[in-house]
């Protein structure tokens, strides 16, 4: 009968930290850091990444990065969503395998391998998953080569979209401090007309430091830096 | 005959805001949808082009020009193949059936492609327009479509009947002018007979936005210039399109030498969602177990309230409801409820990762029960070492290592606490009667009070009251001459003497009798006209793309005030009989159709049948139709001949970008006879079941990883 808009997703600020360490606590019991978690994240990475506003949210300043870094333990990314006109601060909350999932405090999540985009959770137009192929391993060794890969989306019908992709892996100079490697990947569709170029920044020891990488045609580029492991 | 040309839209209020956010929205295929005509269809100005809007394009059009105004609702039920229903005014048209010379009808088209445009050859499509009814619209016409450099199109075709008035070039055969049965029935006596004609035209596209066009018509109104003020004084109409970056059309004309038209046309597609794969929050991650950790069952016999209540904690965030839960050393069994996700895999994946943050780590197999009324639906097993491995793969592996099951049997009791519930709620609601002759938009607006209460989980005892505050759709003042006992003809003395009303007041009993079976108890004041008892058994196994139901009723009619009393069986034209009911199939095609057949005995005592196919999207859009023929002679039905209509169903989440199990139905149907007409009983099992069986859950389980 009448129109209900869930307005769950807005109440539960930091609710997926909560419930992270609700359950924590339900095995180990050790109290205070949870809470003392989902306040910080209320009080500082408070960014929701926002699909299409035209505002965007207010940017995250280093002095709140620093101010993260030096409270909570978790790696943390600072990721910016260009087209999307969003940041936000995400911490990890959950690692299976080399995968690590990173979230906001509005319950949406990114996952990263080594710094690789895996996935999307709660950005509109997620990316749902990717097959990377044997980037991560040419990333780690900083090593060129053509790899293939394949990423996946849900179309408007909730049907799920699967795009292919030749993809050429270069590798560039070393410079900066930290020492890091500039690589490259250009990717091109197999069957379509898609294509994009991603770069890394990696590290000595194979260690993504900095990224911009595509999330798909909604999400459009991410930039990552890698503030913690 | 205006008495036929009344519509009735069913829907609540959200069914009418959801139609009005959805329907002028669209996908970024604006640019590839053609230009549309007054007629609603591709086309130039009133004539047809062979150009074919995207699959599944679902294309409203408010057109008028001189005398006639038309409303046409449009969709590419295939590649090739479209269908039209539209209503239409005619103004200073007193013909036999118009009121105060104003005129009103409604008419079905169907086009179909014959060739796709290649480099060469051109488009070609074949129409029927008009081509169930009364016909005065009727036409046939076969037109080709070439795009003759970039924005530049030329059109040309044959058309019959009323597309064939100007300068015939050629005679077909005879095309008869009576009306077949009581009008309503498919024209085929005149398809493509008689005097052919040709129109043609170019329209020009300079940019994205703006289309210039003119035609050379092949109708010459005759009927309109024979009854009415017509005047025919060229043949040649000029057009231009303005479109919208949202992709809507909206289009000035000159038309027959002498008037002036304008025209808005909006698109929307079913395929097409605001959020593509949804806008809501992100799942918790799966939490993997440690190595080894699975050996251990220090767990086993010690209290498990703890690990009940943290799995509570995590389901309830997502929305969902642990209504039990069985664990055992190696296997956990949920039984979940689900009142949030329609996309039902999505709801099976959020609590399976629920269950792997949660649940003891000797814990291997999940099975998840979902439950609807007290009814396990399936039993859905998964195991946690394939979840661990394949939370970032694609969801086809995890698909091919669930096991989608019965679930009779298979669903742990509920918790003390589950049941009794108490549910209420009060809100204001709308109902609408459109094309009614003397107004063609009716409404009323009131209030409604809605309570249900559950003693256990497989029984409902519900109703609800509405109060009207405002309104005119008791000011309905036809009398019917039917043949039949009038079961619902009498829906204006309802309208207008219940108030307040008990919409229904029932108590309902769900079970599960045996593998693959269902059923369905409800006794009460089943709907506004009849209270009784309604039994319904179901057969649909898990995994079948088949089902068949049985229903039967034993009804008294209700009295017009709609409170507790009951009257008389007799109506002046016949005795309404107790007993009524259908026998069913119900088939998933697979390739985005479905199709019903309900085979018995209808309200009035007539027996027959309807047939419904619906274009489905996994993404729970629908848009189908239904025809009813039963024993019952035309002449006896009345107007119309027999029932049939447009159903569109528009899930709410498709248009919030949130997940919801709500959808809104809009039914345009052929006035309400008395013929074909079936008891309105709520809950009906075969739409509550079959979202949790193997077909419907394949097709969205996109939705399991988000």
């Amino acid at each position: 009968m009448s129109v209900t808009f869930d307005p769950r997703p807005f109440r539960r600020l930091g609710a997926l930290a909560a419930l992270g360490c609700a359950m924590i606590l339900q095995g180990c019991s050790s109290g205070g850091e949870g809470s003392e978690l989902n306040k910080y994240v209320r009080d500082f990475a408070t960014q929701r990444i926002s699909g299409g506003s035209s505002d965007g949210p207010a940017r995250v300043t280093p002095a709140q990065v620093q101010q993260v870094a030096a409270k909570v333990k978790q790696p943390l990314v600072l990721i910016d969503f260009p087209k999307i006109n969003s940041n936000a601060l995400i911490l990890e909350i959950g690692r299976n395998g080399p995968v690590q999932t990173y979230a906001t405090s509005a319950r949406q999540t990114v996952s990263l391998q080594n710094g690789l985009a895996r996935g999307s959770r709660g950005l509109g137009g997620d990316l749902i998953s990717s097959d990377l192929g044997e980037l991560p391993r040419l990333i780690a060794q900083r090593r060129g080569g053509i790899i293939h890969r394949e990423m996946r989306f849900l179309d408007g019908e909730d049907q799920t979209v699967r795009f292919h992709f030749s993809c050429d892996v270069t590798v560039g100079a070393t410079s900066g401090t930290p020492r890091t490697t500039a690589m490259t990947e250009e990717c091109t569709q197999i069957n379509g007309l898609r294509s994009f170029t991603n770069s890394y920044a990696v590290n000595g020891n194979g260690r993504v430091l900095k990224s911009k990488q595509w999330f798909g045609p909604s999400l459009g580029d991410a930039l990552t830096r890698q503030i913690r492991f | 005959m205006p008495r036929s040309l009344r519509t009735t839209l069913r829907g609540s209020a959200a069914a009418l805001l959801t139609g009005l956010i959805v329907f002028p929205s669209v996908g970024a295929q604006a640019e590839s949808i053609p230009s549309h005509n007054l007629y609603g269809v591709p086309g130039l100005i009133d004539m047809p082009t062979a150009n074919v809007a995207p699959d599944a394009t679902l294309s409203t059009t408010l057109g008028a020009v001189g005398d006639q105004g038309r409303a046409t609702l449009n969709f590419q039920i295939t590649p090739r193949l479209s269908g039209s229903f539209r209503y239409s005014r005619i103004d200073n048209f007193p013909v036999p059936g118009a009121v105060d010379g104003v005129y009103y009808d409604r008419s079905f088209d169907l086009r179909f492609q014959l060739l796709k445009e290649g480099d060469y050859l051109p488009s070609v499509v074949v129409g029927l327009q008009d081509f169930i009814g009364t016909g005065l619209y009727g036409g046939e016409y076969l037109v080709a479509t070439k795009e003759v450099f970039p924005g530049l199109e030329v059109t040309g075709g044959v058309g019959w009947g009323r597309l064939g008035s100007r300068d015939p070039f050629a005679e077909t055969g005879h095309r008869p002018r009576e009306i077949l049965g009581e009008g309503g029935l498919p024209t085929y006596d005149r398809w493509f007979r008689g005097d052919a004609a040709g129109f043609g035209g170019l329209s020009y596209a300079p940019n994205d936005r703006l289309r210039f066009s003119a035609e050379y018509s092949s109708d010459t109104y005759t009927a309109e210039r024979a009854n009415g003020e017509h005047d025919d004084d060229s043949p040649w109409n000029l057009g231009i399109d303005y479109r919208f970056k949202n992709g809507a059309q909206l289009s000035l004309y000159h038309a027959y030498g002498n008037s002036v038209g304008a025209q808005l046309t909006m698109h929307t597609n079913p395929r097409k969602a605001r959020v593509p794969g949804g806008a809501e929050s992100a799942p918790v991650p799966v939490a993997p177990r440690a190595k080894g950790a699975s050996r251990d069952l220090g767990w086993v016999g010690n209290s498990t309230t703890g690990y009940r209540n943290s799995l509570n904690t995590a389901m309830t965030n997502d929305g969902l409801v642990l209504e039990g839960l069985k664990l055992e050393p190696h296997t956990a069994t949920v039984r979940l409820r689900n009142p949030r996700f329609g996309a039902v895999p999505q709801a099976i994946g959020r609590t399976a990762r629920a269950m792997t943050r949660t649940l003891p780590a000797s814990i291997e197999t999940f099975v998840i029960v979902p439950m609807v009324d007290g009814m396990a639906l399936s039993a859905v097993t998964l195991k946690r070492s394939d979840l661990e491995a394949l939370e970032h793969e694609d969801n086809a592996d995890i698909l091919a290592r669930t096991a989608i099951t019965d679930g009779f049997g298979r669903a742990p009791t509920p918790f003390d606490d589950q049941y009794p519930t108490f549910g209420w709620a009060i809100a204001p609601y709308l109902q609408f009667s459109f094309f009614d002759p003397e107004n063609p938009l009716r409404a009323d607006l009131g209030m409604r009070a809605s309570a249900s209460y559950r003693p256990t989980a497989n029984f409902v005892i519900s109703g609800s009251v509405t109060k009207k505050l405002t309104g005119n759709l008791s000011d309905i003042d036809r009398v019917d001459d039917d043949a039949l006992p009038l079961v619902r003809t009498e829906k204006a003395r309802y309208s207008a003497e219940g108030d307040p009303a008990i919409e229904h007041l029932t108590v309902a009993h769900y079970g599960r009798p045996g593998r693959n079976f269902y059923s369905r108890v409800t006794a009460g004041y089943l709907e506004e006209m009849y209270a009784g008892v309604s039994g319904e058994l179901l057969w649909k196994p898990v995994d079948s793309r088949l089902a068949l139901g049985a229903e039967v009723n034993y009804v008294k009619p209700r009295d017009f005030d709609q409170l507790f009393g009951l009257r008389s069986s007799e109506t002046r034209t016949g005795r309404i009989p107790d007993v009524n009911g259908h026998v069913s199939a119900y088939y998933d095609f697979g390739n985005g159709f479905h199709g019903q057949l309900d085979v018995g005995r209808f309200l009035a005592g007539d027996y027959g049948a309807t047939v419904t196919v619906d274009r489905e999207f996994a993404n729970g859009w629908r848009v189908g139709a239904y025809a009813t023929v039963t024993d019952v002679p035309f002449e006896d039905f009345g107007e119309g001949s027999f029932d049939k209509g447009i159903r569109i169903t528009i899930p709410l989440s498709t248009v919030s970008g949130q997940p919801s199990t709500e959808r809104s139905d809009f039914v345009i149907q052929s006035l309400t006879r008395d013929g074909g007409a079936r008891l309105n009983v709520n809950g009906r099992l075969y739409e509550q079941v079959r979202g949790y069986h193997q077909p419907d859950m394949a097709k969205t389980w996109g939705k399991f990883w988000r």
